[in-house]
């Protein structure tokens, strides 16, 4: 089965490294012009750089806006102005005591995890559905569901990007728009090799440590591996294929199996 | 992305028609060869038969067995010893008010729609571990999470399918095998007439064929970090964030 993205406009927010970099290389891949998105103008570059090294004759533009912010968003607005493929993929994260999470915080993990999502999604979806065709995917995580306790608020804001997508999925029902979440798991992300060397000792060899890893420190991860974030970006180019049209309104897994639970 | 199946060895029980087929259909155009099954040795060689109409140059094989039982399980071990991708599709349903439903109509549906998975699971399962590669996947629907009130028991059996799914990842894990459900919605039949139904957010049936390509993508090497899960092609029929 051949998935064939050219002609798609694609959006990654939050892509110049880690899994958002991937999924914007991966769409580039299967033929989609994508944009890269980032705070700051030289990472941006470096970004769509990097994509254009790994798929030479991609299309990708550079955006630098603060998503995080209405600002931000109507930068981007005013540069792109449709697309046919939106992910969301801008998130912050960082342990905290929940009883340490003031108002702000919270507020903070609310506009950038949520909202930020919501207005882009608010802005390109209609047009989508006027066209007759559109995929809007949210990355949120295992957190999603399993709240950890060292990042409630990070949790928090992942359950609701949940309901976001159903949410929005219902207002673009029956126009050939599809809107999922995509729950990712432990993912091989820059600063993950550091963290994994701080608890089981940096004298192994990566594949052993990571290993030791999964298996003291995220025993239930099914794959007993860090997922690639290229695996991610597979599943975001499944889902945006014309193949994937019957799935809408959902929280799809690339989670390695971390989610002991049946549903999802 | 391209996703090629070439070299990789199909079993989709009860795929003679409907959903069945369109997976088998679906496997070959990418390239697996194809165990077809069914009960009626007549019914399954049409089956392959339409496989190799749609797809010309697909490795297609017809095993009559009726994979309810036992016995007709042992028939299929014997001419298919092993598989790449096993798909649990066989499945039996039928409206009856639950309070008429007795020991034994439960017990047949325990048998045909669970018991027929777990028995092919545990035949096909160790060799793909073994051998460091492997896709299950059990055809589930909608009614594995909102139990319908005409078919309890079909429901009841598809909600057991995703533990079983479940458990028997939890047994390949770090293999290289992945297991999964996959939960199908209202999808076009024989004699279907147009969905018109408001939970549906595609607001239209599911073509049999949407579902053969999930299959194909959760078959291929670039799903190796989906193992565990029930995955949508409902349509957006369940009205619930989970799954």
């Amino acid at each position: 089965m051949d998935i064939d993205l050219t002609g798609r406009r694609a959006l990654v927010s939050g892509s110049s490294q880690g899994i958002g970099l991937a999924i914007a290389t991966e769409l580039a891949r299967s033929g989609a012009s994508v944009v890269v998105n980032g705070r700051g103008q030289e990472k941006t570059e470096q970004a769509a750089a990097e994509v254009r090294r790994e798929v030479p004759d991609a299309e990708v533009t550079a955006v630098a806006a603060d998503l995080a912010s209405g600002a931000g968003a109507d930068e981007l607005f005013a540069k792109v102005d449709e697309l046919d493929i939106l992910v969301n993929n801008l998130g912050i994260f960082g342990a905290k005591p929940v009883l340490e999470i003031d108002d702000d915080e919270w507020r903070r993990y609310f506009e950038v995890n949520v909202l930020s999502a919501v207005r882009l999604i608010r802005h390109y979806l209609p047009t989508m559905m006027e066209r007759g065709f559109g995929r809007v995917m949210n990355i949120a995580s295992d957190s999603a569901v399993v709240t950890p306790l060292e990042m409630v608020h990070y949790g928090v804001t992942k359950t609701a990007l949940l309901a976001v997508t159903r949410g929005f999925a219902k207002a673009a029902a029956g126009t050939g728009v599809t809107v999922n979440s995509v729950m990712a798991g432990p993912t091989h992300t820059p600063g993950v090799e550091e963290f994994v060397g701080e608890l089981v000792g940096d004298d192994m060899p990566w594949d052993e440590a990571q290993r030791q890893f999964m298996k003291e420190h995220r025993p239930y991860s099914l794959i007993q591996r860090l997922i690639e974030p290229p695996e991610i970006g597979n599943m975001v180019v499944y889902l945006s294929s014309t193949q994937a049209s019957a799935t809408t309104g959902g929280a799809i897994r690339v989670d390695g199996g971390y989610i002991d639970s049946i549903l999802p | 992305m391209n996703l090629d199946l070439t070299g990789r060895r199909a079993l989709v029980s009860g795929s003679t028609q409907g959903i069945g087929l369109a997976i088998a259909t679906e496997l070959a155009r990418s390239g697996a060869a194809v165990v077809v099954n069914g009960r009626s040795e007549e019914r399954t060689e049409h089956a392959a038969a339409a496989v190799r109409r749609e797809v010309p140059d697909a490795e297609v094989t017809a095993v009559a067995a009726d994979l309810a039982s036992e016995g007709g399980a042992g028939e299929l071990f014997k001419a298919t010893p092993e598989v790449d991708i096993l798909v649990n599709n066989l499945g039996i349903y039928g409206a009856k008010p639950v309070f008429e439903i007795d020991d034994d109509e439960w017990r047949r549906y325990f048998e045909v729609n669970v018991l027929s998975a777990v028995r092919l699971i545990r035949h096909y399962l160790p060799g793909m571990m073994e051998r460091g590669f492997g896709r299950v996947m059990s055809i589930a629907s909608e009614a594995a999470v909102a139990t319908p009130l005409h078919m309890v028991h079909l429901g009841v059996t598809k909600t057991a399918l995703l533990a079983v799914t479940r458990g028997f990842a939890k047994a390949a894990a770090g293999t290289g095998v992945t297991v999964n459900s996959v939960l199908a919605g209202p999808t076009r039949g024989p004699a279907s007439e147009e969905l018109d139904d408001p939970k549906s957010l595609t607001q239209r049936l599911i073509e049999p064929a949407e579902i053969g390509q999930m299959i194909v993508y959760l078959s291929s090497t670039q799903a190796a970090a989906t193992t565990g899960g029930a995955i949508r092609v409902d349509g957006g029929y369940i009205d619930s964030i989970l799954p």
